[in-house]
């Protein structure tokens, strides 16, 4: 809740939850104890059009109360209405500007209340909640915070995650996946801070071979052997510095590179991980691309940042106190007028990246303009032509692409400008230790400056252009790093609505007797998609299932998989609760043979075999044959090794239904879901699917709902259901006896819709 | 060949007459029928006085308005009466600030009915209308409108810049 309300403030600017005060007020003046649900109206209308609001509306027991603020905080009633059933409760919704209004018998407005878009499903669920009676008596409603949070978040939530971490909290997130692999990075950081040291080697040799060797030799203070020798142990240190120092370097990118790639690795394997112990209902609310680009280029983008990312900023502050120090060791002023300057680089290059980025914007604004006329036009080549609209796309084309390149264009121009005046700004710099160096070079008293400490001055300044560079670029690599590592710690961070019961109890194998008892769910906590449900089902009985679109057939058989958990009331598996099951070795006794059903990439021997390990060759031919798709799949060149998918073999939906049904054949459930499973099948395809459904469902428990009703001509029973609820249950002689019941009904609408189809 | 007309001219506009009743309800009168109407401007944007669809509870239009000039002063007053509330959208006068905040872009800006703060994904650019115009549609699907940003303080200028293109760059 903390969170939510934390990102309610943070993106909305409005208030997390209900104030305390309102509450308050409601309680001391009118007496409400619990408050049920509530919404944020934040607009107000008068004749003088809409303005700003700062009201809620409150859901008290068995009335409805309209409570403005003020700036000091303090609640005032604006209006207040008892729920009565015979009043109508309407949401107008416009543009962006909704109207929750109740409404009297003679459709007078006796309470009103205005709302942006933003609020329109917090309104939704305050007027569900408000026309149902009884609401404080239903145990499976959520609270009025996480109602009214929901309503604001769950969309958010569900595209971009809930984003109220901090970009450091991130960034000290991520780095403690390094802490498995501290005895590398050790290595890693002893290299980079070698390679630096050993760096800083070279200029230092320079200057102490011009003043130590050959100004003293040129001045006949060392002789030529002397001279000669230091000249050669000089030579031998330069080259084991370089050999020296390229191994740290092997040794920095080599651990470095290995730990990002296993963090990258742990972090795939942990989201996949816990991808797969998520429940239905995460999926439902997750787009599946974008989960996949979580756990493929997400941790991909990662890699760079942890190998190079984190070493290559440490490396270059290193590298930046290091010069600066050598250089105020060499000669204190000079090296004070060098690195005093340094911040102000810094800032340079970052302001710089600042202001690249808003152009960068709209480039790439550009770039999906462009990139949406390609994906119109080329799809949609036949109705351009067919309009005689080329000249026309051509040109829109060729305008957005020159558009596009100006603004390119742009970004070059600035970073062509930037970098050259950076340069001259640092160039200036050393021109200024030239400038202020020479009088001092060419004097010989307590402010003389040789000639070697001059020389190594000047190679340690061109060493200061890499590191100012590297820093300057960090707010850039830091802010893609903590985007892709923010978007695989949201996956992380999800929780399973569906919680599993340690220990649960193995029924091995099943009976197959199912009782729904008085069974009630809700997707969102407010609005009952199944209620009161109860049948009971014995153990090899075929169930056939139909009602309307929407009337919960489908839920009420995911409900039986425990995709779900059931809101109220309970389902009963040979007599144990289902939520006291071991899932795993439950579901691994249910089939399910779905409307479309969902293959794998692999051979159709995987897939027939994917739900029994270790099948044999004997057992995949004879589910196969069971499920009348040995016929086809024996006439393709590489029989069962056929590949399906994209590369592979296509297969109809008639043919993929069928080896759906082998798979479930050879998992040989106890219990056997039937969704749908003719419905999107020519009537002969569909006579060899039933054949093969009628074979499968023989000595289970078969649930089919099934919309062409004749396919349900072998049910023991048929259970209709109507707007969540079971309106009748019986055989079909029985159901056809209650003349104004749904069945019948439904019977006559096919009848109708079949001679239609005849007669045309 | 005879010019295609789109909507054809009602013989009975002149029985047309529109109310806007004390409850905040517009309803709709015509010989013998009376509806609560919600109108809805189907060129919202580019043509605000023509084209606006009546359309009853279950959101079936039941008249277009085609001009509001063919309506009595009276009608057409609370016509628009009734467009203020189904048609209203939020006018930004300001813009505070553009920020980026992981995937999603953080608008602070200055509305008819004050600030508002709103968010739209980062890549779910402003779609420009008219010469200077710019419309924002947020992740709630609320409006922004954006009349003419030319008109708008230098800061609020500076701010829209990468979302907006001057006629000749269009």
């Amino acid at each position: 809740m903390n969170t939510q309300s934390a990102f309610i403030k943070k993106y909305f600017g409005q208030e997390g939850k209900l104030g305390a005060e309102v509450a308050s007020f409601l309680f001391r003046e009118h007496g409400v104890s619990k408050v049920l649900a509530y919404a944020y109206s934040d607009l107000k209308w008068s004749p003088d059009g809409p303005t700003s609001g700062l009201s809620w509306v409150v859901l008290g027991e068995g009335e409805l109360f309209n409570v403005e603020v003020d700036f000091t905080g303090r609640a005032r009633l604006v209006q207040s209405v008892k729920v009565d059933p015979k009043f109508k409760i309407v949401l107008d919704n416009g543009r962006s500007l909704g109207r929750f209004s109740v409404r009297d018998e003679l459709g007078d407005v006796v309470f009103n209340a205005y709302f942006s878009n933003r609020q329109r499903e917090g309104f939704s669920n305050l007027k569900s909640l408000a026309e149902r009676p009884n609401i404080e008596g239903l145990s499976w409603a959520k609270d009025a915070d996480s109602v009214y949070a929901d309503s604001l978040c769950e969309k958010l939530y569900e595209q971009y995650g809930s984003k109220t971490d901090t970009q450091s909290s991130v960034v000290f997130r991520l780095l403690g996946y390094l802490k498995p692999y501290k005895k590398e990075m050790a290595w890693g950081a002893v290299g980079a801070v070698f390679m630096t040291v050993f760096q800083l080697v070279p200029p230092y040799l320079t200057g102490y071979l011009i003043d130590d060797v050959i100004k003293p030799f040129q001045g006949g203070v060392l002789t030529f052997e002397k001279a000669r020798s230091l000249g050669v142990i000089l030579l031998v240190g330069l080259i084991l510095t370089f050999a020296i120092r390229e191994f740290f370097v092997w040794m920095r990118l080599r651990f470095m590179s290995i730990i990002g790639e296993w963090v990258a690795r742990d972090l795939r394997t942990q989201t996949y991980d816990h991808l797969q112990e998520m429940d239905l209902d995460y999926f439902g609310s997750n787009p599946t691309g974008s989960l996949i680009s979580r756990v493929s280029s997400d941790s991909d983008r990662l890699w760079d940042f942890v190998a190079f990312g984190v070493v290559e900023v440490g490396v270059s502050l290193i590298q930046l106190l290091g010069i600066s120090a050598v250089l105020i060791h060499l000669d204190f002023k000079l090296g004070l007028l060098i690195s005093l300057p340094v911040p102000l680089f810094l800032y340079a290059i970052y302001s710089h990246g600042e202001k690249l980025k808003v152009i960068f914007t709209k480039c790439f604004r550009k770039w999906s303009s462009m990139t949406a006329v390609l994906s119109d036009t080329i799809p949609g080549i036949r109705v351009v032509k067919a309009f005689s609209k080329e000249d026309e796309e051509k040109e829109r084309f060729l305008k957005i692409n020159e558009n596009m390149a100006t603004y390119f264009n742009q970004v070059h121009e600035t970073w062509t400008k930037f970098w050259p005046l950076l340069m001259f700004s640092f160039h200036f710099l050393v021109f200024l230790v030239w400038a202020f160096a020479m009088p001092r070079l060419l004097s010989s008293g307590d402010a003389a400056l040789t000639a070697g400490v001059f020389v190594s001055f000047v190679l340690y300044m061109t060493m200061f252009q890499a590191p100012i560079e590297v820093i300057g670029q960090i707010a850039r690599m830091v802010n893609r790093a903590t985007s892709s590592a923010h978007r695989i710690f949201e996956v992380l961070d999800a929780t399973a609505k569906l919680k599993e019961q340690k220990g649960g109890v193995a029924l091995n194998p099943l009976v197959g007797r199912v009782d729904f008892e008085d069974v009630g769910f809700s997707y969102n906590g407010v609005s009952q998609v199944l209620k009161n449900i109860s049948f009971s089902v014995r153990p090899g009985e075929m169930i056939g299932i139909v009602g309307y679109s929407g009337a919960g057939k489908s839920t009420l058989m995911q409900l039986l998989c425990r995709f779900w958990e059931v809101t109220s009331g309970e389902i009963l598996i040979d007599g144990y609760p289902l939520k006291e099951l071991d899932i795993k070795s439950y579901r691994r006794q249910v089939g399910m043979v779905l409307q479309d059903p969902y293959l794998f990439h692999g051979t159709m021997m995987s897939n027939i075999s994917y739900g029994k390990e270790g099948a044999t060759f004997e057992e995949i031919v004879a589910a196969s044959k069971a499920a009348n798709c040995h016929e086809f799949i024996s006439k393709l060149p590489q029989g069962y090794e056929t590949m399906i998918g994209e590369r592979g073999q296509t297969l109809s939906g008639g043919e993929r239904q069928r080896v759906s049904i082998a798979r479930a054949v050879l998992m040989d459930p106890k219990v056997l879901i039937l969704d749908e499973a003719t419905s999107s099948v020519d009537t002969k395809t569909e006579k060899k699917i039933q054949e093969a459904l009628d074979r499968l469902s023989r000595g289970r428990t078969v649930f089919a709902i099934a919309h062409r009703l004749s396919t349900l001509k072998n049910a023991d029973r048929i259970l209709v259901m109507d707007d969540g609820k079971l309106v009748e249950n019986g055989t079909h002689l029985e159901l056809l006896e209650n003349k104004k019941g749904l069945y019948t009904k439904l019977i006559e609408m096919q009848s109708h819709r079949v001679s239609e189809t005849i007669i045309q | 060949m005879e010019k295609l007309r789109l909507v054809e001219k009602d013989p009975l506009l002149k029985s047309v007459k529109i109310l806007w009743d004390i409850n905040g309800d517009l309803f709709f009168y015509k010989t013998n029928v009376k509806k609560r109407v919600r109108p809805m401007r189907l060129f919202p944007h580019l043509s605000t006085q023509s084209f606006i669809s009546l359309r009853d509870e279950e959101g079936k239009e039941i008249h277009l308005v085609e001009k509001l000039a063919d309506l009595d002063p009276a009608s057409a007053k609370a016509l628009l009466a009734g467009l203020s509330i189904y048609d209203f959208v939020f006018e930004v006068k300001e813009v505070y600030s553009i920020e980026e905040s992981f995937e999603l872009r953080v608008y602070n800006v200055e509305t008819q009915v004050g600030k508002r703060r709103f968010v739209t994904g980062i890549e779910d650019y402003p779609s420009s209308y008219n010469d200077n115009g710019l419309i924002l549609i947020d992740e709630c699907k609320d409006t922004y409108a954006i009349p003419d940003v030319m008109a708008l303080p230098q800061k609020s200028q500076t701010l829209l810049w990468p979302y907006f293109d001057s006629p000749e760059m269009k």
